[in-house]
Order: C-alpha cells, then sequence, then structure tokens
C-alpha cells in the first residue's frame, strides 16, 4: 500500500488546486451572472448546479493553497524571512503556485484588447471585443 | 473582593445547571474540582469529583479528537469528534462520583467498573464543563503594548449544586510576529487527505501542541487566577500552573480573526 503524501508536500496536487482556483476565479463573473438570472428562472436549480465550481481535490488542499497564497502576498510586501524561518515544503509550494500560474496563462491567455481570460488557448480576443471590433469595422 | 453574585441558569445537552458568577479569583491549584450535574425534574444532584488536569491528560485529550472536512460533491461538511477524547479524560481525571444509587440499593462507587456504569452522557457533560472555557463576553480590550484576551470559564461546585463561573479572566500577550503568524498558518494547514488527495476527506493536525508553545513565548501577564491563595503573578508561575486548556483557547483567541472576516462580509455585501 502506498503512503499517503501530507499536503504540504503534495506539490503536484497543489499545483492543481492552484489551477482549480484560478479556474473558478475566471468563471466567477459567468456565476454571479447566472444567479441573477436564476432568480427569475423555473429552473433555478438546475442552472446553479451547473455553475457550482468543480473541486476534484480534498479540502485541505484549498487551505494550504491559500495559506500559501498569504504567505506570497506577505513576502511581496517585503517582509524577508531567514533560512531557518522557511522550510522546504513551502518554497515547493511557492513553485507549485507559480507553475500552476503559468500553465493558467496558457491554458487561458488574455483577450488581446480589454485582457479578460479567453476560453481556450485557441481564441486571441474575447466575444465582447470582437463583437466592437466587428461593428467599427463594419 | 466583591461578594456581589449573579445567578445564571445554563440549559445545555439535557443537564441543568446554575452558575454563578463573582470576583473571587480562580484557584488553579484547588486539588478536585467537582461538577455538580442538576437532574431534570427534581432528580437531585450528581456530582463528579476530578483531580487536577496535567499537561499528559491534556495531551491525551487533543491525540484523541478528530477534526476532519469531508466533501460530497459540492458540500463540504465538517466533522469534529471530541466525544472519545472527553471520555478518555474522565477516565483518566475522575477520582470519585456521588448521587447516583445501585439497583436494589447502595452506592455505585462500590461496583469495582464503576466509572464505566456511570452513563456515557453523564461523563461526556461532565467533562463538557470541566472543560469549559469561552471568549469573554466583555467585549475587546485594547492596550498600549499588549494584546488581551479575555475568557469567561466554569471550575468547579461553589455553593451546592452551584458551578462557579469566572469571567474576565485576562491574558495579556506581547504581540505574536509575522514569524508567529506564518508557523501557525503553515502547521494548521498540514493536513493529510484519508487515502489520497481525491479521496475528499482530510484530516487537519492538532494545534494543542503549537498554541501551548506559543503561550509560553508571548504570556506576559494574567489576571483573575490564584495559584497558592494569592494572585497569580510571575511569567514563570503562570507558565508552570496555568490551565493547559486555558493556554490553548486564549492564544487560539489570539490568532482568531473571525471576528475581522465577518465585517468585511457585511462590508462587501
Amino acid at each position: 500500500m502506498n503512503a499517503v503524501l501530507p499536503v504540504a508536500r503534495d506539490y503536484g496536487a497543489l499545483k492543481r488546486a492552484m489551477l482549480e482556483l484560478l479556474e473558478e476565479a475566471r468563471q466567477e463573473p459567468e456565476r454571479r451572472r447566472a444567479e441573477r438570472m436564476a432568480q427569475y428562472a423555473e429552473n433555478a436549480e438546475q442552472m446553479l448546479a451547473g455553475m457550482v465550481p468543480k473541486r476534484t481535490l480534498a479540502d485541505g488542499y484549498f487551505a494550504r493553497v491559500y495559506y500559501l497564497l498569504e504567505l506570497e502576498s506577505v513576502m511581496q510586501l517585503g517582509v524577508k524571512f531567514s533560512a531557518a524561518e522557511m522550510d522546504v515544503s513551502e518554497m515547493h509550494g511557492l513553485a507549485a503556485l507559480a507553475a500552476a500560474r503559468r500553465q493558467f496563462d496558457v491554458l487561458h491567455p488574455p483577450c488581446k484588447r480589454c485582457g479578460v481570460r479567453l476560453e481556450n488557448e485557441g481564441q486571441t480576443q474575447c466575444q465582447d471585443c470582437f463583437t466592437v471590433e466587428a461593428a467599427a469595422n463594419r | 473582593m466583591n461578594a456581589e453574585s449573579t445567578t445564571t441558569t445554563i440549559e445545555n445537552a439535557g443537564q441543568g445547571i446554575t452558575a454563578t458568577s463573582s470576583n473571587e479569583l480562580l484557584p488553579l491549584d484547588v486539588a478536585e474540582r467537582v461538577v455538580a450535574l442538576k437532574m431534570r425534574d427534581g432528580g437531585g444532584i450528581r456530582r463528579h469529583v476530578f483531580r487536577r488536569l496535567e499537561r499528559v491528560d491534556v495531551d491525551a485529550f487533543f491525540s484523541a479528537t478528530l477534526v476532519a472536512t469531508q466533501r460530497t460533491g459540492q458540500i463540504t461538511e465538517n466533522e469534529i469528534d471530541i466525544g472519545s477524547a472527553e471520555l478518555k479524560l474522565y477516565d483518566r481525571a475522575i477520582v470519585r462520583v456521588t448521587g447516583y444509587e445501585l439497583e436494589g440499593g447502595g452506592d455505585l462507587m462500590q461496583l469495582p467498573n464503576w466509572k464505566d456504569r456511570v452513563p456515557g452522557a453523564h461523563r461526556i457533560r461532565a467533562v463538557d464543563l470541566l472543560v469549559k472555557v469561552m471568549k469573554g463576553t466583555g467585549g475587546q480590550l485594547i492596550n498600549a503594548d499588549y494584546d488581551i484576551v479575555s475568557l469567561d470559564a466554569i471550575w468547579t461546585e461553589g455553593a451546592a449544586g452551584s458551578m462557579s463561573w469566572f469571567k474576565g479572566l485576562l491574558h495579556r500577550f506581547t504581540p505574536p510576529t509575522i514569524v508567529h503568524w506564518k508557523r501557525f498558518n503553515s502547521f494548521k494547514t498540514r493536513s493529510v487527505p484519508v487515502g489520497g488527495s481525491r479521496t475528499q476527506k482530510t484530516l487537519y493536525p492538532k494545534l494543542d501542541g503549537i498554541l501551548g508553545e506559543f503561550y509560553g513565548d508571548l504570556i506576559q501577564s494574567v489576571e483573575g487566577y490564584s495559584f497558592q491563595g494569592a494572585p497569580l503573578a510571575d511569567r514563570a508561575t503562570i507558565c508552570a500552573q496555568m490551565d493547559r486548556f486555558h493556554k490553548i483557547f486564549a492564544v487560539a483567541a489570539l490568532f482568531d480573526k473571525s471576528e475581522l472576516d465577518s465585517s468585511d462580509d457585511e462590508e462587501a455585501e
């Protein structure tokens, strides 16, 4: 039987948890819009069920990612920790967040006009900007 | 010492108790602590007498607790089991009980397995009261140099059938540093997924060890406690004699930012 890896040292799963959080954040405006629309819809429950973020990992991974994000922001504010105060799991955890962001950039590049995250890597601009550009070119 | 006292009735978990509050000091070194359970419908009082709790008792208590989350679909449920830990603590620290009668007459204490024959609900309720400590109701106190945590706690039976209810027990701490914050949060998130990352169940670490350690690092003074008949004054005695549940709860309150979070939510709405 394989030993279970503690959350803090399961860097592959931490990266995946970060990607899922980034995906949730990307879909947040759409989810809020669906929530508003669902207030007037008969199939409200069905609509909202389709918009619930789909987390595939145990909660402990997300709690650890939140901690690492907080640690990262503290360090970005200029707080310095000595080598003795940092541990290897934090160092690798922060690297896992950075790797997740790089992958997210590839999967969902920003719209070249407004910067909003696109649905997939084949797109170059969002639907709103496409519509505006098409109207301007008419 | 203020002789004036108020009486509050607590109805909880099927056992009515009357708690008395006064400005007396909480005696940390009382040899035995008595938890009085008042039975409903004039059923009398059952007394549970405990010896003083030692660090090993509290360590055993926390090691028997379970804090986990379980996600089913997209719904997360907290799973907190302290019942087993309470039974374990009861078994370790109970000295005797009074008020329980055997079928056919006689005292329950005559049985060699008397601990096991005390109803489980009574054992759990007695330990629940024995370790009862909560954030003080007096509001946030501000000091120029220290972070202050105010606690309320039940300690032992005062007047017949009435539990002593100590309020406004103050713990003054040197404010935690960013390194304390980092250590606490890093430790708190060192959880273990049960059966693997995708099994949706997370076991969380026990925080009593790190919180107890921080208490020793940060405590400066306390108010409301006595040891050997005198107010608890110097740091070394505080560290050595303070009840470990109070230590853990006080430091946990120091790091608790739930009030801050809820005010953020209100602002966001």
